[in-house]
């Protein structure tokens, strides 16, 4: 058996070198350029990174769906890992919306939660993620791969009538308030400052979880190469 | 002409083969017995040549054809497996559960003398009624044997067949596996039981995972 | 085929479900509980009871409706029939459209006892019954089909009992959420739009579910 070309980290640690410093300029570019919101004062630079959050949240969640969809038809290894990767990034900025969106409800509407329409569908996407992934955990040798998969990729489309509904639901509630708005330059390069660095850190996670999954793959089919070479020379030694 | 065969069968659980290089090839109208200590794959060796699994390396092929390659339909139609469950609904009663089963595999209109099948196996007619949950182990079994009888099926493959069964539940077993063998149809029985060993026309050992002695008894 | 295997199939439940006198039982008198315990937990003195009537008809209804699901397989698990199941003339679809069908007629008898002894124990009636009908009967064909999928999914899971409540809850919100606003809008005099476009969502629910769950299924149980 040719053993396979080493996965080197050099993507994985030029990406962690970007989304450092992009965090670092976020970071003054909040506390020093964007100026505090008129109404809302200094709790609005929450918004920066909760906002990034919630779309980086997006893009893992939908592309972990997908990508399941993709195992499903051709089941690749690769695939499996770039699947459940993104799932599990997803999680983590589900986590961090969760975490930044009370902090920001307190302020701007009084209360930690609101059932706001957004933060309701982060809630149950991150309630679903993490059922999804627990199961493989609890699923005999290697089914649960499948079934996970499957349900990611029902997720997806469930995901969307979720929003459509807390969006018809939490609009009956007359507290939903806009704000937060961006209107100077400063704010606006903020953000888009902030939108790159939690990309790139989403990427970095992405990145650091699948090599890490394509690692043990790679470990269990050299554990299972020496497994059948040990059957092997047992037997053969068994017969002579 | 060979029936079942496997070629560089291989079976993995938590990273450790149970499973490596297995080949066999079973010709049609044969009856074969593997044997092997307890947790040397039989089991799971039956499973991937039923094709209820699929095997982590190499394949299986019926009439030269990869069971991936046959829709499971006609699989079920071709092969029948006897595990370590009846496979019966315990609710319903042995023709019930004979009806359901033959109904689901077989085109309707289909002949299917279920009385005379159970009859066969060995169950009085008023046995033949009543749910199954009340039966014994042997006569669940001799149950599960008409329902393998009743797919039609040309490929047995069963464990333990004559777990449960009395002297005259084996001997009926014998007699059976040989009367389907004469009609063409290829047996497989991993087995303990040194009573069906004399019927076989080859019998194949697993050791070590691997299948290392096929000698013609 | 396909029908005439799935006829088979649900009569197998069926029957079995008549002999073994189960679970359709429990599933009702759970039911009748969670109302109870509902009661003890939503009712204030001075606050109208039949306010509480679209939460507690509807969560009684996923609660009633999980019981069933997670008995759904069992017969095939006690007998060791689900590989026999699985594999008909027309593959495995037949097996899941049965427990379907199956888990929807206990679930909409359960319903249909359910929905007076609301009304009765809450007092309350409902101005405009017929969009309440069509939306069980929309939410109620979302559980049994998505219910079906997820327990044929989790089948030999471990802690699929945990599990399938965790899975499904979720999954299952949209139809919640619908249900619950049309039964508080027919409660009053709501314009027909609002309701319809809540009974739309539900009925593409349905649709998106029906068009998703035989394959998944099918892709998921070949070996």
């Amino acid at each position: 058996m040719t053993p396979p070309p080493p996965l080197r980290p050099t993507g994985f640690l030029a990406l962690l070198g970007v989304a450092t410093a992009l965090i670092c300029a976020a970071l003054y570019c909040v506390a020093f350029v964007a100026e505090p919101d008129a109404v809302l004062g200094i709790v609005q630079k929450i918004f920066y990174f909760h906002v990034a959050s919630a779309i980086a949240m997006m893009l893992c969640l939908s592309s972990g769906s997908l990508l399941s969809l993709v195992d499903l038809v051709a089941p690749s290894e690769r695939v499996d890992a770039l699947a459940r990767a993104a799932i599990e990034t997803g999680l983590i900025f589900a986590v961090m919306v969760l975490t930044s969106g009370p902090l920001w409800a307190r302020k701007s509407w009084g209360a930690w939660w609101t059932w706001e329409p957004r933060l309701t569908l982060t809630l149950m996407l991150l309630l679903l993620a993490t059922a999804v992934t627990g199961i493989r955990a609890m699923a005999p040798d290697g089914t649960g791969r499948k079934i996970a998969a499957a349900l990611a990729s029902l997720a997806a489309p469930v995901a969307y009538l979720i929003h459509v509904a807390v969006q018809k639901w939490g609009g009956t509630h007359p507290m939903v308030l806009k704000g937060g708005g961006i209107q100077s330059p400063g704010m606006q390069w903020t953000f888009r400052i902030a939108l790159l660095a939690i990309f790139s850190f989403a990427a970095t996670l992405w990145t650091l979880r699948y090599r890490q999954r394509r690692l043990e793959q790679r470990l269990l089919n050299l554990q299972l190469e020496i497994s059948a070479q040990t059957v092997r020379r047992s037997r053969d030694g068994g017969l002579t | 002409m060979t029936r079942l065969a496997a070629e560089a069968v291989g079976w993995a659980v938590e990273g450790r083969f149970v499973l490596v290089d297995v080949a066999l090839a079973l010709p049609a109208g044969s009856l074969n017995v593997l044997t092997g200590e307890n947790g040397a794959g039989k089991s799971t060796l039956l499973d991937i040549l039923a094709g209820a699994r699929k095997p982590a390396r190499g394949h299986v092929a019926l009439d030269g054809v990869p069971l991936a390659e046959i829709a499971p339909a006609h699989l079920a139609r071709r092969i029948a497996r006897l595990d370590h469950t009846p496979g019966l609904y315990l609710e319903l009663s042995a023709l019930e559960n004979l009806q359901l089963f033959h109904g689901l595999v077989q085109s309707p209109g289909a002949p299917l003398d279920a009385a005379a099948l159970l009859e066969r196996v060995g169950l009085a007619a008023r046995d033949q009624r009543r749910p199954v949950r009340g039966f014994s182990r042997g006569m669940l079994q001799r149950t599960a044997l008409a329902r393998v009888l009743a797919s039609g099926a040309d490929v047995w493959l069963l464990d333990e067949p004559s777990t449960g069964l009395d002297r005259a539940g084996c001997a009926l077993l014998a007699d059976v596996l040989a009367d389907v063998r004469a009609r063409g149809a290829t047996v497989l029985l991993a087995t303990h039981d040194p009573a069906l060993l004399p019927l076989a026309d080859a019998r194949l050992h697993l050791s070590h995972g691997r299948l290392v002695a096929a000698e013609v008894a | 085929m396909l029908l005439r295997l799935t006829w088979l199939l649900l009569q197998k439940d069926l029957r079995v479900a008549a002999r073994s006198r189960e679970v359709f039982g429990f599933m009702l008198l759970f039911a009748l509980l969670c109302v109870v315990v509902f009661a003890f937990g939503f009712l204030r003195e001075g606050e109208a009871a039949a306010a509480q009537v679209p939460g507690v008809l509807w969560v009684t209804l996923l609660f009633a409706g999980t019981v069933g699901l997670l008995r759904l397989f069992a017969a095939e698990e006690e007998g060791g029939t689900l590989h026999l199941a699985q594999r008909t003339l027309a593959g495995p679809h037949p097996l899941l459209l049965s427990k379907s069908l199956m888990q929807l007629i206990f679930s909409g008898v359960t319903t249909l006892l359910l929905l007076p002894v609301v009304l009765v124990f809450f007092d309350a009636a409902l101005v405009q019954p017929a969009p309440v009908l069509a939306a069980l009967a929309l939410g109620l064909v979302g559980q049994a089909v998505l219910g079906a999928l997820v327990a044929a999914l989790l089948v030999h899971v471990r802690l699929r009992e945990v599990l399938l409540p965790l899975v499904l809850y979720p999954l299952l919100a949209p139809l919640l959420i619908a249900g619950v606003r049309v039964t508080v809008l027919a409660q009053g005099n709501a314009p027909a739009e609002t309701v319809d476009s809540w009974l739309g969502l539900m009925a593409g629910y349905d649709l998106v579910v029906l068009a998703t769950a035989p394959w998944l299924h099918a892709r998921v149980v070949e070996p």
